[in-house]
């Protein structure tokens, strides 16, 4: 599509639209509408419904508008008296097909509107045999069903799991395959595109029929993953009462996964707190504010009395805003005076942000996801995107579907592997050799892109001979695969460009996870794939906001812009009018390794389960026993509250405050109030500044909003100069780096010139992971995350994705079932060098002999009983990837 | 006078003796899967390999059963759901087992002048079956009545699997047929 206008007329009128617009939205932009059942701005035109069909000058017949471009000098009609009769024929005819009963089913959509508008009245009656069986999210009664097609090409064209097919002849629409009793029993994943998409409401939100329209939307963007979908809130008597997805919105392109789309019922789950508690004699009791803020300070003021600054913590919440995450690091920074400071990114893609920074210079993703479309290929290691960023996983699904070679470096046989043009699945623990061996024969075999590599690169001979010991036979040894494989895939990546790399944590959660992700940006420099549109390194961040917590300043060695403290130290005392402490922080781990030591006191948990989501859960346990004072600012009462909280300040949700979330692709977008904070909730800036006033430092935190919290880190972090609230309400989500308000923000990082000038290759050393297996722990456990759950579930654990996968599950290889004697469903004794836990074994090819794979979100699980100590020699991000364990079955007692 | 399916010599029936496919059956047979493979080098888009490969499966599987639209799908590399809906589109694919000889009657409106409506009834009599209602019982035999075989000018017609007898079938001319349907020469004078 260009930018040149087509001029025609419509209706006698002369109007004008860029070349390739279809006459639809051609009359559209120019306030004429046209009636339409069948399109969908998201879908490819159908021309089903005929109801657009519109008079053309010279041509014999009506055309569909839906399906007719643009073309210079076009005469059309738009509303002949002939054009009208006929629409109201069509739609007489499609109204005797629905049932004239039960018109709340119609309500608000397009249909009802088009039935008004042509004076028509549904006259049919209700068929039981086309209601199905319930679901928890979607109503389905095929009474209604006028046969658009927009369900089918929406699972078709967007999600890409075609659920929805036409049968027979006349247009019925049905299960695909019918074997399928219901959705349930299918392969629907529940994203809710079909009912969002359809116009008669015959696929329908289980929440819509019960509550009715909402009486306001309010947008905002999505809490779960950090792809950062846009949602619009729909708001019915002060609650939530629905989420949908955004067509204009430029991420998600009115597409969200089951969580974003009907995963908002925890903020009104019955458990969550409202009203702050105290600890006393072991027991919760309720407080007012004032007592617990002044509880909380009081144990601060006393762990910073008897330890210093280093007897304090702060654990960030990669959940909360970038303002909440501003003001929490300048809390521990001014308030508590200590660098104690952290967020989740530790446990997820710290080694991202240090591997990428030391490559290129910036610790983020280098391109955007519209550079999906733009790839000549797509490489995705370590990630299982389909389940864990589905609006990503759809996309290279589609991707993938249109031709487009994709290649998978992944253990497990995930929805992407089974589609790709090449599967590697090394052995848990040996991404580098397997990435070493591309790297050296893309070099040995004059695949690199010397021009690049010449005028971008620096230390390429230490590096090319440093890779010469990694022939494909030895890594192929190493990992377990055909060394023919890692030719064709090497080969694949270098002379297919532009090529896109997306990685997750299975490169991440390693021992050498920096390492790995440093080997993929070495892949990317060789063949020239950085500072190109559909190339570069992107990691798939976890959490909603876990760029924009690091990216805030919640790290103990770095400030706001992931500026190292010695190089930013200055501007930020500046700019907060107060200096900064000079003793060096603690990550998450150490913090909470200093507690079991009795070097840490105090500790402020906001937004984070570490009992429940660090490695090695026993021991984690036993130095949180060691605190003196734990203070929680959550929903929920976590497993880490539960157990050692002796504070709790109830939180505002993502759905009840202002500010911004940073996603995935560094893009910057506006988190709005949708509805007041629940009973006596506060958000975490009130907390913080709650807090700070007890302590002395409240000067610093009398902010008016999120706008001028977030205003005050545009002044210590350049490269978001140019993002105001302001302009993102009036333009949307924008990427930095943008240092000037008439900067577009920056799709693209590096392009031209890398942050430093070149960027030097630094030789790899690989290290095998001391989790190895052996005769007493034959098998080598992998974690991961499942689609209708989010991390620790304490969200989707109290919404009815529960009755979508109720479970935990093992993941298990049949013969290795077999051997153990389990049948699916049967419980398993997982048993490592640490701990062990117990879960229901579900036997699938997806995973490879020897190598199980548990899911771990409930607390009923508690997978990381039995995860080790390994971390990544760099961040000291946890090794959940790896770890040897033995299995039993545990034999049910005859009764 | 042409059928409108192209001439299908793999869908002959199976001779005398010869069982009909295993209906439990999941899988192609790696013939077939060859057959398949050269299908879809002859198109640009792998979509249009449908209609062929669901005949193939019809003759491996003995009807389109829904495990043969699920091995259609796998063997294209295409949603199970487009299968699904092309197979139930087409009435000549059998979505439920047949006999191995399924005898189809027009009843359109030329066929229907010259006693089509008796001619099936006489179809059901002597193969102890009714349209619809799968195979007899001895396997041989199932009915169906159908739109237009395209003999009008020579109707009532009859179909026996792909094969189209035209010339004005009475009742002796249908006993010819299903005996030589038994004797294994059953094409004498088809079309």
């Amino acid at each position: 599509m260009t930018d040149s206008l087509i001029r025609l007329r419509v209706n006698g009128r002369d109007v004008a639209s860029p070349e390739g617009t279809m006459l639809l939205e051609a009359c559209r932009q120019n306030g004429i509408e046209i009636p339409t059942l069948c399109s969908d701005p998201r879908l490819k035109p159908a021309s089903n419904c005929r109801l657009c069909e519109v008079e053309v000058e010279g041509r014999e017949r009506p055309a569909c508008a839906c399906a007719t471009p643009v073309e210079e000098g076009l005469v059309v009609e738009t509303h002949t008296p002939a054009l009208e009769d006929f629409r109201r024929a069509m739609l007489e005819r499609l109204a005797g097909r629905i049932p004239a009963e039960d018109p709340a089913r119609l309500a608000g959509k397009p249909f009802r509107k088009l039935l008004d508008a042509y004076g028509v009245t549904p006259s049919g009656v209700r068929r039981p045999e086309a209601k199905h069986p319930e679901h928890p999210y979607l109503d389905v009664d095929l009474s209604w069903c006028v046969a658009c097609g927009r369900c089918v090409r929406i699972c078709d064209e967007v999600q890409g799991q075609n659920i929805w097919t036409f049968t027979g002849r006349a247009g019925d629409l049905a299960l695909a395959p019918e074997l399928s009793p219901g959705l349930r029993e299918s392969a629907c994943v529940s994203c809710g595109a079909c009912a969002d998409t359809c116009p008669t409401g015959a696929i329908e939100d289980v929440t819509r029929l019960a509550e009715g329209l909402p009486e306001r939307w309010v947008r905002t963007t999505c809490p779960y993953c950090g792809t950062g979908c846009e949602l619009d809130m729909g708001v019915k008597g002060g609650r939530l009462t629905e989420a949908r997805p955004v067509v204009a919105s430029a991420v998600s392109r009115g597409h969200l996964c089951v969580k974003g789309r009907y995963g908002w019922g925890f903020n009104d789950a019955p458990d969550r707190i409202t009203k702050p508690m105290i600890r006393r004699n072991g027991l919760w009791e309720a407080a007012s504010w004032e007592e617990a803020l002044e509880a909380a300070a009081r144990a601060f003021r006393g762990a910073l009395d008897a330890g210093g600054p280093g007897a304090v913590g702060v654990l960030a919440s990669s959940r909360s805003t970038n303002e909440e995450n501003y003001l929490t690091q300048k809390f521990a920074r001014l308030a508590l005076g200590t660098h104690n400071v952290d967020c989740c990114a530790r446990v997820c893609h710290a080694p991202s942000a240090a591997g990428l920074g030391q490559a290129f210079g910036t610790g983020a993703a280098t391109n955007s996801y519209a550079d999906i479309e733009r790839a000549g290929l797509l490489l995705v290691v370590g990630a299982n995107p389909t389940e864990n960023h589905p609006i990503v996983g759809a996309r290279i699904r589609q991707r993938a579907r249109a031709g487009v070679p994709l290649i998978v470096i992944d253990p497990r046989r995930t929805e992407l592997a089974a589609l790709a043009t090449v599967h590697l699945a090394p052995r848990p623990g040996t991404n580098l050799p397997l990435l070493q061996a591309m790297a050296n024969l893309i070099l040995g075999e004059g695949l690199a892109d010397t021009a690049f590599l010449a005028t971008r690169t620096l230390n390429l001979e230490t590096y090319a001979a440093s890779l010469r010991e990694w022939t494909p036979e030895r890594a192929g040894a190493l990992c377990g695969v055909e060394p023919e494989a890692i030719r064709r895939a090497a080969r694949l990546y270098a002379t297919t460009g532009p090529a896109m790399i997306f990685h997750g944590l299975g490169v991440t959660e390693h021992r050498q996870g920096t390492d790995g992700v440093a080997a993929l940006a070495h892949l990317a420099l060789l063949t020239g794939n950085v500072g190109l549109a559909g190339g570069g390194v992107n990691p798939l961040r976890g959490q909603n906001n876990v760029q924009g917590s690091a990216q805030m300043g919640c790290e103990p060695s770095r400030l706001t812009g992931y500026q190292k403290l010695a190089q930013s130290r200055e501007t930020h005392a500046q700019v907060w009018g107060a200096d900064l402490p000079e003793a060096p922080g603690l990550n998450a781990l150490e913090m909470i390794d200093a507690a079991g030591e009795g070097r840490l006191k105090a500790l402020l948990v906001i937004g984070y389960d570490p009992l429940l989501s660090h490695p090695g859960a026993r021991e984690t346990a036993e130095n949180l026993n060691g605190l003196d004072a734990l203070v929680v600012v959550d929903l929920f009462l976590t497993e880490t509250a539960k157990a050692f909280g002796t504070v709790f300040l109830p939180a505002a949700s993502p759905f009840e405050k202002e500010g911004t979330f940073m996603n995935g692709e560094r893009r910057v977008q506006r988190v709005r109030r949708v509805v007041a904070p629940k009973g006596g909730s506060r958000t975490d800036s009130e907390i913080l500044a709650g807090l700070a006033e007890r302590l002395g430092a409240g000067q610093h935190f009398r902010h008016r909003d999120a706008a001028a919290v977030w205003d005050e880190a545009r002044q210590v972090w350049p490269a978001i100069a140019g993002i105001s609230h302001a302009r993102l309400d009036r333009e949307g989500g924008l990427q930095w780096p943008c240092p000037a308000e008439d900067h577009p923000g920056t799709p693209v990082l590096h392009v031209g010139t890398f942050p430093g000038g070149r960027v030097a290759f630094r030789p790899l050393a690989w290290e095998p992971s001391p989790e190895a297996s052996d005769a007493e722990f034959p098998f080598l456990l992998n974690t991961g995350r499942s689609l209708f759950h989010f991390n620790a579930a304490t969200m989707t654990g109290r919404t009815r994705n529960r009755d979508l996968r109720a479970d935990d599950e093992l993941e298990i290889h049949p013969e290795d079932a077999a051997e153990l004697g389990l049948a699916a469903g049967d419980p398993v004794r997982v048993q490592s060098r640490h701990g062990s836990f117990t879960l229901r074994a579900r036997p699938t090819d997806r995973v490879r002999r020897g190598e199980p794979f548990a899911t771990f979100h409930a607390v009923a699980a508690y997978v990381n009983l039995a995860t080790g100590r390994g971390r990544d020699r760099v961040t000291g991000t946890p090794e959940y990837k790896v770890t040897a364990v033995s299995l039993h079955a545990v034999t049910k007692r005859k009764a | 006078m042409n059928h409108p399916l192209p001439p299908d010599t793999a869908n002959e029936p199976l001779a005398p003796g010869q069982r009909l496919p295993d209906s439990e059956r999941k899988e192609f047979s790696p013939e077939a899967l060859v057959e398949i493979q050269a299908i879809m080098a002859k198109f640009p888009d792998k979509l249009a390999a449908t209609l062929p490969a669901l005949h193939i499966a019809q003759r491996e599987f003995g009807f389109v059963s829904l495990a043969a639209m699920k091995a259609v799908a796998q063997a294209i590399g295409i949603p199970e759901g487009h299968v699904f809906g092309v197979a139930t589109f087409y009435t000549m694919y059998q979505k439920a087992p047949v006999g191995r000889f399924h005898l189809q009657v027009c009843t359109n409106i030329s066929c229907a002048l010259r006693g089509a409506a008796q001619l099936l009834e006489k179809v059901c009599e002597k193969t102890g079956v009714k349209p619809g209602q799968g195979p007899s019982a001895d396997g041989l035999w199932s009915v169906e009545e159908v739109e237009c075989l395209a003999g009008c000018g020579s109707g009532p017609c009859v179909q026996v699997n792909h094969d189209v007898y035209d010339e004005f079938v009475d009742e002796k001319k249908l006993l010819e047929v299903m005996e030589a349907c038994k004797r294994g020469d059953y094409r004498p004078w088809a079309k």
